[in-house]
């Protein structure tokens, strides 16, 4: 007797693929991209000195924490008003302690070595060259959305890489480069969230009382 | 040396299509509503309903009704029974697609 292999792998990764069904994380993420273009920008406009630093140094890491933890409680605010009552709820498995544990200490170290590897290629090959390697970075990371066949995040990848080598090729002075890539690469997430929200919104409605009962 | 697994040795209340799909979606997931089952695996209402039914008749599921606010809910999560049955299911359909060679467990 033989049977067809039900696509288990696939129906195993619909609930992740589900958390980006609504394109409000790639919206959370795009904010807080932009956030750090803003700090950047701002640093751009000091002029060179304490100041400058104080802005990338001490700014910038609290924009980021604060935004991923505002993030964060927002994205799940608006999945309890816009996405739960259409398409249904879910909670997600939640890591063991100790890979929560193991989780944080590999991100510390991958955060670590990258801020490592950008200040080594900076003070190598030259600042001008930190966009392409950013935009190659970042791309990389974005397609392996593609696992959870979401074809927008392929899009989304290419585009940042050719932010990261126009961006390389105008080469704008101090840290504007840095403000550019980020501005334009959150404008990128924010166009893809934006463009997957709409089409949720459109092709989905709130459900009516009795959709949500079992018979 | 263990027998290896035949199809006649598949959980044949998993096997079942709808099921399986119901059952592999929970494994991912803590819990999850009836309506994000019945929009993930395309039943029709009274279908997931009755699939449900027997999963939780044979203590595969747990069901919970509850409220959001004024709005009635229904919570489906995998029992610990559900969540090795599906394991074993899902080891016992891999061997069967795919037997290990000699020397491999």
């Amino acid at each position: 007797m033989t049977s067809p292999q039900p696509p288990l792998n696939d129906w195993l990764r619909r609930p992740q693929r589900y958390w980006y069904a609504d394109g409000l994380a790639e919206i959370a993420v795009g904010g807080i991209v932009l956030l750090v273009a803003l700090t950047n920008l701002a640093a751009w406009w000091l002029p060179s000195g304490p100041w400058q630093n104080l802005a990338l140094a001490i700014l910038q890491p609290l924009v980021i924490i604060g935004g991923v933890l505002g993030a964060r409680a927002l994205v799940r605010h608006l999945k309890e008003r816009i996405t739960y009552p259409r398409t249904g709820w879910v909670t997600y498995r939640q890591p063991s302690p100790s890979r929560r544990w193991l989780l944080a200490g590999a991100s510390f170290i991958l955060a670590a070595g990258l801020a490592f590897l950008m200040a080594t290629l900076s003070q190598t090959v030259g600042q001008r060259w930190l966009p392409l390697a950013s935009g190659f970075l970042i791309a990389f990371a974005t397609a392996a959305g593609w696992r959870l066949r979401l074809g927008r995040l392929l899009v989304l990848a290419l585009y940042i890489l050719g932010v990261g080598i126009a961006l390389t090729l105008l080469a704008p002075p101090g840290t504007l480069d840095a403000a550019l890539f980020f501005g334009l690469s959150g404008l990128g997430w924010l166009a893809s969230g934006g463009w997957a929200l709409w089409h949720y919104l459109r092709q989905t409605r709130p459900s009516n009382e009795d959709e949500v009962e079992t018979a | 040396m263990t027998t290896p697994p035949r199809w006649q040795d598949l959980d044949r209340l998993i096997h079942e299509p709808a099921r399986l799909m119901i059952v592999t979606l929970l494994y991912a997931v803590e819990e999850a509503d009836f309506l994000y089952l019945l929009h993930e695996t395309g039943l029709t209402k009274g279908n997931l309903s009755t699939h449900l039914s027997k999963l939780e008749e044979a203590g595969y599921v747990r069901i919970t009704k509850t409220f959001r606010g004024k709005i009635p809910r229904t919570l489906v999560a995998l029992t610990p029974e559900g969540r090795q049955a599906f394991e074993t299911y899902r080891q016992r359909l891999s061997h069967l697609i795919r037997p290990p060679r000699q020397g491999e467990s």
